[in-house]
């Protein structure tokens, strides 16, 4: 009987995975090396034949010790999560900032909206009508890398989310600095304000731009999870 | 090179559909797996060592099928694959969208009449 273990350990190489672990995948392919070669051999093979039989399942030793290897591998260079969510959430983000950068460049001043005569937002019409684009993108490069529908919503929402995210931050900031944070002298208005201008706005088109990336792609899909 | 990329992609993905499959039914082992892949398809599809571990562990860096090892009836350590909840959840759209696919493949190119 081949030592099929010690067999396997020499064919594969030098790898990256822990000891441990390619220990456990040695165990695993010399067992299947095993039954290839009992098998023929019950058949009536004689042990030379069974051998060459059970070793036939492997052609390229070092191709099939790279896949193992990239297989086994706990992360990849870009995992899913990264492609399917936080890559195309960075490019919608990434494309509103430099809108809204050359927005800024060209002096585009913000327009200022009275609301029930008291509430005043500042908004710029030219940056909100973009909107839909950026939302579009995260969508859609989103759904091209095989993300969930929940991932195409959140990564068309990215500039959105990051913007309440950061308001967050700053918030928390002052609520953490001793002797800053008042909440009687908290000017609520314009932080509601502020929200409803940064963040509920935009999202409004920013979904809209992303719901025709929120259909199911039903071939393209097909073999690439 | 696109049309290599296309097929290693179909192929692939039926591999995923055909183990999936085959684990949602019991836990099997790896040889197991490629002996009723290829019983089951009537000899269609074959999956060698070579294409199969790669596969499994693939799908189980996923999430979506677990190994575990088991002595087997002739006392064999043996390492047993299961479909995991995340596997089950994943399998009825990637049915779906292989059926989709067929019936599409069916209405272009008349494959169920040939």
């Amino acid at each position: 009987m081949p030592d099929w273990k010690l067999l396997v350990r020499q064919q594969m190489g030098e790898t990256s995975l822990a000891p441990a672990q390619m220990e456990e995948i040695v165990s695993e392919l010399a067992s299947h090396f095993e039954e290839v070669f009992d098998e023929a051999r019950a058949r009536g093979a004689s042990e030379m034949e069974a051998f060459n039989h059970a070793l036939s399942e492997v052609s390229n030793w070092q191709e099939f010790a790279q896949q193992i290897n990239r297989a086994k591998q706990e992360e990849e260079i870009m995992n899913d999560r990264t492609k399917r969510f936080w890559l195309p959430g960075f490019i919608s983000a990434a494309s509103a900032s430099v809108f809204l950068m050359i927005l800024a460049k060209v002096s585009y001043e913000p327009r200022v909206i009275l609301w029930r005569s008291s509430l005043m937002i500042m908004v710029y019409p030219i940056w909100l009508v973009g909107q839909p684009l950026f939302g579009a993108l995260g969508a859609f490069f989103s759904r091209r890398a095989g993300g969930t529908r929940w991932a195409r919503v959140l990564a068309g929402l990215f500039p959105s989310l990051l913007l309440a995210a950061g308001m967050l931050v700053v918030i928390l900031i002052q609520a953490l600095t001793p002797g800053k944070f008042d909440l009687g002298s908290m000017d609520w208005v314009m932080l509601a304000r502020s929200i409803f201008a940064g963040v509920v706005v935009p999202s409004v088109g920013l979904l809209l731009g992303a719901l025709p990336f929120l259909r199911e792609a039903k071939i393209q899909h097909l073999a690439g999870n | 090179m696109m049309t290599t990329r296309i097929r290693s992609k179909i192929a692939r993905g039926s591999a995923e559909l055909a183990i999936m499959s085959l684990l949602s039914k019991q836990a099997l082992y790896g040889f197991e797996i490629s002996k009723r892949i290829e019983e089951e398809s009537g000899g269609a599809l074959r999956f060698n060592l070579a294409s199969l571990y790669p596969m499994l562990y693939e799908l189980e860096k996923r999430g979506w099928v677990k190994g575990r090892w088991e002595a087997n009836r002739a006392g064999r350590d043996r390492r047993y694959y299961c479909l995991t909840p995340a596997g089950k959840k994943k399998l009825a759209p990637l049915r779906r969208e292989w059926q989709v696919f067929f019936q599409a493949l069916d209405r272009l190119a008349g494959v169920s009449n040939a």
